[in-house]
């Protein structure tokens, strides 16, 4: 069987049952029958983002619900939403039920403070980020697969150390027709495999510090194999102080959730939304480079 | 110029008849041309009565004086009083001195030590009690005990737990220095005779409460994880002490926190007790003399924390003849030598224990349990010597390391403490007491990810260096001060890496002297009444190491340049310590105490698990101030004649400033602005213990019940209402027994109850990204369910022979019996398949982490 990933990574939970439990392998997990409560709020949730990308940016609302769900948040329709820079104001249209994008395509820009205003059910909610400037993002880490020459391992960067808080995004993109020189049978994981391909699950978060959870939940991503020529697009996505503030408290609650030694106390994530809002409206610069895997 | 007993006792002149009545003896005396010596010769000649007195005072020609058929009296009256001096018949003697001299000279010491025959251990906490005069005194760390009372014929019932009742018939007339030897019940195969009463005196007017005195034999017959006898466990097992999580070795007294416990292994700080991420305690029960806890009443010679004390003693070292002990485990194995270096004079104990699960992991069919290295080890030293007859030398140390290392994922996690003392003991005079320490303390660990990718280490360490100064005095039988002084040099590292890798934030060391003075006197004010008070004085300085980050209350305000070594800041504080005992008839006796305390160091952990050895110790500071407690309790205790029960209550209330609350999502390892991260609160903690306990026969144990509630408050969470702290757990219900069921066997249980610790539980979730992150409402707002479970161990000696010295036994474990799945936390989450395996990311559930199921255990464990 082909090896496409070569992923040594460790969730916090297998980290307790393994670090913590490691010979009596007598920990268990079951589930507890909770009693529903009943003060469960029906909050209203936005995901939103600008980009410095010219394209149609993107507003989804959703509410809040009871803990023990099924499926998909309800989507909510019928607001009037708009972003504004404080010079030119975007109007929104619910191009499906609780996504909302912007009637034109535009960019963001460096420097300049983006507010949301969504008017619902005679209530208004309001937020405001700042777009500040990306860093470049680094290089990754190419070796040559030992058994395929001429086809290539890539070492995904680390989740720490980065300059400045960001969202990583990588895409890699094999040149039309290296399927012919490709020595294994192809599985589904390719994709597109005659125009180049990308591999899935590319985004995550660069912290400038170490996250003792994540520590726990993060390994070493090493994905492959590509051929020489494939070009790695590598993107920052900036991230506000506030921004950051969400993001780090959003992961403590659950890629990095786990109350083992190095978890966070349990709290509500921090937003930008006013009136009873969660959620979080965001400005990203985007950076991107491109690297290529070369002899 | 000074004189004592030995001076008047050194030149007193001797008759051999008694002296009965003065008042009915007349004599016939002519001073005029003799000497004193020769005046007091001719009374001794007519009256046969014997004089003792001092030549210094008595070195003058005496005065003229004429007396015919004169009673003594008179006679003494005139010519001891033109001196300036008085007499006084004391015993069968009469003494000429000044007021103080005749004072002093009515009374005689009996001091010396109190010891364990079979090995020469000092026993501590011993009683000596004398039923006609109604008086007693207890033997301190260090065995040593000394009682003054009018010279005259004296019985003593001396008591220790574990040991034989012992009587001495003592006639004190001059001071005596005396090694009382002591029986371990253990050789007394007979059913225990329960004669002494007495023994039930000395409790009722013992003026100590809220104190367990634990034997190394209590801990040994205690169920424990996976046969581990382990004190800790113990400990855990009294009234007001709660616990968090599964298997923890961490202890929250009548609301104190987890660092508030001073934990002393030979005088040294243990800052971390634990073993396997607290499963285990760090004491190795074999090298273990007893300990006392206070979980009130803290005398005032024991300072820097705000809720308990565990003395834990090391044993000597057997100085009679060479020996050994230990044992084979489920977990571990255990060996501990002694011996005399010199018979009665020194001895020396060596120990030592590792797990060995990790053998077994490299058998594993499985690639990634064969990668898996997992163990501790630990090392108890000691050596003592006799110097002379007035001074001992104690040196020891305590070192062990937990190894935890997975290869394939380049993780690593060390940690372990190291403490060193050395301790001299000198007696001036046999009153006074002393004991000097010199000690070392430290705690680090080590976390270890050395991915290409991220790489991440972190190192942190807690150092202590430092002197004690003690003494112990006798004055009179009423009274027993204690005073001394303890100075300690504090270097906490709370964070650093190795490699000063730039993704991880080295927090700034800090540098600090701890000062203590103290002073105390147990006073035994009448036959009823006792008190035991004292005062603790503490000074905090903190110390310049370069650099120093300061913080408002909304977070880092500045960094600031500090001279190395210059004070920049101080604390400090008066701790008074009082506690009453009214004994209130022949079996009952009433405590009421209070006692302040003062800490100067916050741990910083925000785990709700039972894991806790990635300890951060921060010092008080601008940001997080010195905690104080200030804690009264009321108790009352109840004795059965025989001495056999004994029901115990207690309640409290306990008042605690500058608590340490974290912010939401606070980030507290490798986080160089970790104070930013904490918030001020205060608490408040009451309560009521009781217990019945049974010391004696062939069942022995104790029930405890305790109602504890646990309070937090601060402006940030929870509107600024009291909210349950972690480790609030309002009931709690114990029951510990030991059943001897014949000379070879016997049966010991726990059943242990507490509601659930209090969790942070949702309200709703929302999604986001994907995924469905909490709501919260308030901190602390639900429960988890509530835990129980029962240990037994049934313990098989092997039979016993004429002549055989080698004691063997089989106890045969089994941690939570009935298997109860207890949650050591609750959470939610995306459906699990397993413990790492989630199944439907679109579903959620609430989940419980459950530790410990049924765990069986067996040992073997020998000594000779």
């Amino acid at each position: 069987m082909l090896l496409i990933k070569n992923k040594v990574s460790l969730n916090t939970w297998r980290f307790l049952m393994i670090a913590f439990l490691m010979f009596l392998a007598i920990g268990c997990v079951k589930e507890l029958e909770w009693e529903q409560t009943d003060d469960t709020p029906s909050l209203l949730v936005v995901e939103g983002l600008v980009t410095s990308r010219l394209e149609k940016q993107y507003v989804k609302l959703t509410r809040s619900r009871e803990v023990i769900v099924e499926g998909q948040a309800a989507r909510i329709s019928g607001a009037v939403i708009t972003v504004s820079d404080g010079e030119q104001i975007h109007k929104y249209f619910e191009e499906e039920s609780g996504i909302y994008v912007s009637e034109t395509a535009w960019a963001g820009q460096v420097g300049k403070n983006y507010y949301l205003t969504i008017a619902l059910d005679g209530e208004t909610y309001e937020a405001k980020d700042s777009m500040v400037e990306a860093t470049l993002p680094p290089d990754v880490t190419i070796r040559e697969a030992e058994l395929a020459k001429g086809f290539y391992w890539v070492e995904y960067p680390g989740n720490f150390g980065g300059e400045s808080p960001a969202k990583l995004n990588i895409q890699i993109v094999a040149p039309r027709g290296w399927a012919e020189t490709f020595p294994y049978e192809i599985t589904e994981y390719w994709q597109d495999k005659q125009d180049g391909y990308s591999n899935k699950d590319s985004s995550y978060y660069i912290h400038p510090f170490v996250e003792p959870p994540a520590v726990l939940a993060y390994g070493i991503l090493e994905v492959g194999i590509f051929p020489l020529g494939s070009e790695i697009h590598l993107t920052h996505g900036s991230l506000s102080p506030a921004h950051y503030d969400f993001v780090r408290a959003f992961m403590a609650e659950t890629e990095w959730k786990g109350l083992g030694p190095f978890g966070y106390n349990p709290a509500n994530i921090p937003t930008n939304l006013t009136n009873g809002a969660i959620g979080f409206f965001g400005a990203s610069h985007l950076k991107t480079k491109v690297q290529m895997i070369s002899e | 110029m000074q004189i004592n007993h030995r001076n008047i006792f050194l030149t007193m002149t001797m008759v051999v008849s008694c002296f009965v009545h003065l008042s009915a003896q007349s004599i016939d005396l002519d001073t005029r041309g003799k000497s004193w010596s020769e005046v007091l010769s001719s009374i001794t000649d007519q009256c046969q009565c014997q004089f003792a007195y001092s030549q210094q005072h008595l070195t003058d020609g005496i005065g003229e004086y004429r007396f015919s058929a004169t009673p003594l009296e008179e006679v003494l009256d005139k010519i001891v009083a033109a001196e300036g001096l008085q007499w006084k018949k004391i015993g069968e003697m009469i003494v000429i001195g000044k007021r103080n001299e005749i004072a002093r000279s009515e009374k005689a010491t009996l001091s010396g030590h109190i010891r364990n025959r079979e090995n020469g251990e000092a026993l501590i906490g011993a009683t000596m009690y004398s039923p006609t005069s109604a008086s007693g005194t207890s033997s301190n760390s260090y065995g040593f005990y000394s009682i003054t009372l009018p010279r005259g014929q004296y019985q003593f019932v001396v008591n220790h737990l574990g040991f034989e009742p012992m009587e001495l018939e003592i006639n004190l007339q001059e001071d005596q220095q005396k090694t009382i030897s002591m029986k371990s019940q253990e050789t007394v195969l007979t059913e225990v005779i329960v004669s002494a009463t007495p023994d039930l005196d000395a409790q009722v007017t013992a003026p100590q409460v809220s104190r367990e005195m634990i034997s190394t034999e209590t801990i040994k017959n205690t169920p424990a994880v996976m046969g581990e006898s382990d004190l800790i466990k113990v400990v855990q097992l009294s009234p007001g002490v709660a616990t968090q999580g599964e298997g923890s070795s961490s202890i929250f007294v009548r609301g104190g926190g987890a660092d508030q416990n001073l934990i002393l292994l030979d005088d040294v700080p243990v800052y971390n007790p634990s073993h396997l991420m607290g499963f285990f305690s760090v004491f190795n029960a074999d090298a273990i003399n007893g300990l006392d806890f206070y979980r009130g009443g803290i005398p005032s010679n024991f300072g820097g924390r705000l809720s308990s004390v565990l003395d834990i003693r090391m044993k000597e070292g057997n100085n009679q003849r060479f020996g050994a002990e230990g044992g084979i485990g489920t977990l571990s194995s255990r060996l501990l030598l002694e011996g005399p270096v010199k018979k009665d004079r020194s001895s020396f104990m060596i120990s030592g224990r590792r797990t060995y699960a990790d053998l077994f992991l490299k058998l594993s069919p499985d690639e990634f349990t064969r990668q898996t290295t997992a163990y501790f080890y630990d090392i108890n030293a000691k050596f003592n010597t006799r110097i002379g007859e007035k001074d001992r030398l104690y040196v020891s140390g305590y070192f062990g390391r937990d190894i935890n290392r997975i290869r394939s994922l380049q993780y690593g996690v060390d940690w372990g403490n190291t403490t060193t003392s050395m301790r001299w003991n000198h007696l001036y005079g046999n009153k006074l007491f002393s004991n000097t320490t010199l000690l070392y303390s430290k705690y680090t660990y080590r976390i270890d990810l050395s991915r290409s990718n991220s790489n991440v280490n972190w190192n942190s360490a807690i150092e202590d260096i430092g002197l004690k100064h003690e003494f112990n005095w006798y004055p009179n039988q009423k009274h027993k001060v204690y005073f001394g002084l303890h100075s300690t040099l504090h270097h906490l590292k709370p964070g650093f890496s190795e490699d000063d890798i730039p993704n991880v934030q080295a927090v700034p060391t800090s540098k600090s002297l701890e000062h203590r003075l103290f002073i105390g006197d147990d006073f035994t004010i009448s036959n009823k009444i006792s008190a035991s008070y004292g005062l603790h004085a503490s000074l905090f300085q903190l110390i310049g190491t370069g650099e120093r980050i300061l913080f408002t209350r909304d977070g880092i305000q500045d960094l600031q340049d500090l001279p190395k070594g210059r004070i920049y800041q101080t604390f400090g504080g008066l701790e008074p310590r009082v506690n009453f005992n009214y004994r209130a008839g022949q079996r009952t006796s009433l405590t009421l105490n209070y006692q302040r305390t003062r800490q100067y160091f916050h741990l910083l952990s925000n785990a709700s698990l039972s894991f806790n050895v990635f300890d951060i110790w921060i010092p008080a500071s601008s940001q997080a101030k010195p905690q104080i407690a200030d804690q009264v309790a009321l108790g009352i205790q109840r004795f059965d004649p025989r001495g056999i029960w004994k029901l115990s209550a207690d309640i409290y209330y306990k008042r605690l400033k500058n608590q340490i609350e974290y912010r939401n999502h606070a980030h507290l390892l490798m986080n160089r602005y970790l104070e930013a991260e904490v918030l001020s609160a205060r608490g408040k903690a009451y309560g009521l213990e009781a217990q019945i306990k049974k010391e004696k026969g062939k069942t022995t144990g104790w029930l405890n019940y305790t109602y504890a509630r646990t309070l937090r408050k601060t402006a940030q969470l929870n509107d600024g209402s009291f909210f349950p702290a972690n480790f609030d757990q309002p009931h709690q219900l114990q029951i510990s027994a030991q059943q001897r069921i014949s000379t070879r066997l016997s049966l010991a249980f726990n059943w242990v109850y507490h509601t659930g610790q209090p969790i942070t539980l949702p309200i709703g979730t929302f999604q986001y990204e994907g995924l469905n992150p909490p709501l919260y409402a308030d901190r602390n707002n639900g429960r988890l369910p509530d835990y129980h479970r029962l240990d037994v161990s049934l313990t098989l000696r092997n039979k016993d022979k004429p002549g055989r010295k080698k004691e063997a036994y089989w106890v045969f474990g089994l941690y939570n019996a009935y298997h109860r799945l207890n949650a050591s936390t609750a959470f939610v989450s995306p459906q699990l398949e397993d413990i790492d395996l989630i199944g439907d990311r679109n579903k959620t559930g609430y989940y419980q982490l459950s530790i410990f199921g049924i765990l069986p255990s067996v040992s073997y464990n020998f000594k000779f």
